[in-house]
């Protein structure tokens, strides 16, 4: 697509995936159309075929040995991003709940220098309880995003290289703590609307059960006390 | 019926505590960075057991009236900064871990091939 070509950016996407062999390929293929950036799949060690069958849609592969959950394989290609040069990283969920086609948006915004990371952002979506949390945590943080678990986000070069810090290691989600480190970085966050859809298949990493929804209320809630203005 | 007193057994028991460390240390099932906090406590102990005026001298400076509730918050407290070290190592060790696992998938990726020749049993 002429949007990352024109100003000659590379860009690369991408993918954590754990376990989404049922989705990953059409996933790839709409972003292959959508884009001519490179995708890069995190496999966070799936017990399926999902590895191979991101490998046979072209995209490049990484396999972790041990599960790292969302963050880690997303920061898994933040650190491929760093070392093969990449200027502008977009990460998106492998279920398909996000569009192809939002990519410009997001990168569009890194692109016109507006801001270091964009979040492609949904209020729609959420629930109530959802909606809920989020307000929760942007009191507590006095962040002034609206959307803070979307996975669809663009990282220029600077957000890229803060990324990568230790301090970002022991984070388990690419939501409120990355924000957090992100904003005392110094670096400037927006947010753009975009569209999303349901998934193609599966159920929520985050929200896949009552027990799995109080553990991450219960670390983002220490996180937001304990990192917020530092 | 009492056959010993807590002094005794403190006693021996910070010996017991030392010896355990030092076996543990000689079969290599104990890094020494770790043995030097329990080898402090059998010390402790023993230093209590032998000299149990030394404890009630210290818990009528703090206004403890009974003794061994003194030797036994100090030793819960010991613990707790024992048990809190564990979790702050834990945390790095994670760190640690996270950060090989990483590094591991990039450098398999760069080297296709590599992977497969050095995938041992466990994997």
């Amino acid at each position: 697509m002429e949007f990352c070509d024109s100003i000659n950016k590379k860009l690369v996407v991408i993918i954590p995936a754990f376990n989404e062999e049922a989705s990953i390929k059409s996933v790839v293929g709409k972003i292959t159309a959508a884009t001519d950036g490179d995708i890069v799949v995190v496999n966070d060690a799936s017990i399926d075929r999902t590895a191979d069958a991101a490998q046979d849609a072209g995209a490049k592969v990484l396999s972790l040995s041990l599960r790292l959950g969302a963050w880690g394989a997303i920061r898994t290609g933040i650190y491929y991003a760093f070392r093969h040069d990449y200027h502008v990283a977009v990460t998106m969920d492998a279920d398909g709940q996000h569009i192809a086609d939002s990519i410009q948006s997001v990168v569009a915004q890194i692109e016109s220098n507006h801001a270091d990371v964009v979040i492609g952002s949904c209020i729609n979506r959420g629930s109530p309880a959802r909606k809920l949390i989020w307000n929760i945590f942007r009191i507590m943080t006095g962040l002034e995003i609206r959307d803070l678990t979307s996975g669809l986000r663009a990282y220029n070069r600077d957000a890229i290289s803060a990324l990568i810090s230790k301090d970002t290691v022991l984070f388990d989600y690419q939501d409120v703590g990355v924000l957090l480190f992100l904003r005392k970085m110094g670096l400037r966050i927006t947010e753009v609307p975009v569209d999303m859809v349901s998934r193609i298949s599966g159920h929520s990493r985050v929200f896949s059960s009552w027990c799995d929804i109080l553990g991450y209320l219960l670390t983002t809630g220490i996180l937001c006390i304990s990192r917020t203005k530092q | 019926m009492r056959f010993f007193s807590y002094h005794f057994t403190s006693f021996v028991l910070g010996f017991i505590i030392a010896g355990v460390i030092i076996f543990l240390i000689r079969k290599d099932l104990l890094h020494t960075r770790h043995a030097s906090w329990w080898l402090l406590v059998a010390g402790g102990s023993i230093l209590f057991g032998a000299f149990p005026q030394l404890i009630n001298h210290i818990a009528g400076v703090f206004g403890v009236n009974y003794p061994p509730v003194l030797f036994i918050v100090v030793g819960i407290a010991l613990i707790l900064i024992k048990m809190l070290t564990m979790d702050i190592d834990r945390s790095e060790q994670e760190r640690r871990l996270r950060i090989l696992t990483q590094r591991l998938a990039l450098y398999e990726a760069e080297r296709p091939g590599v992977s497969e020749k050095e995938q041992g049993p466990d994997k």
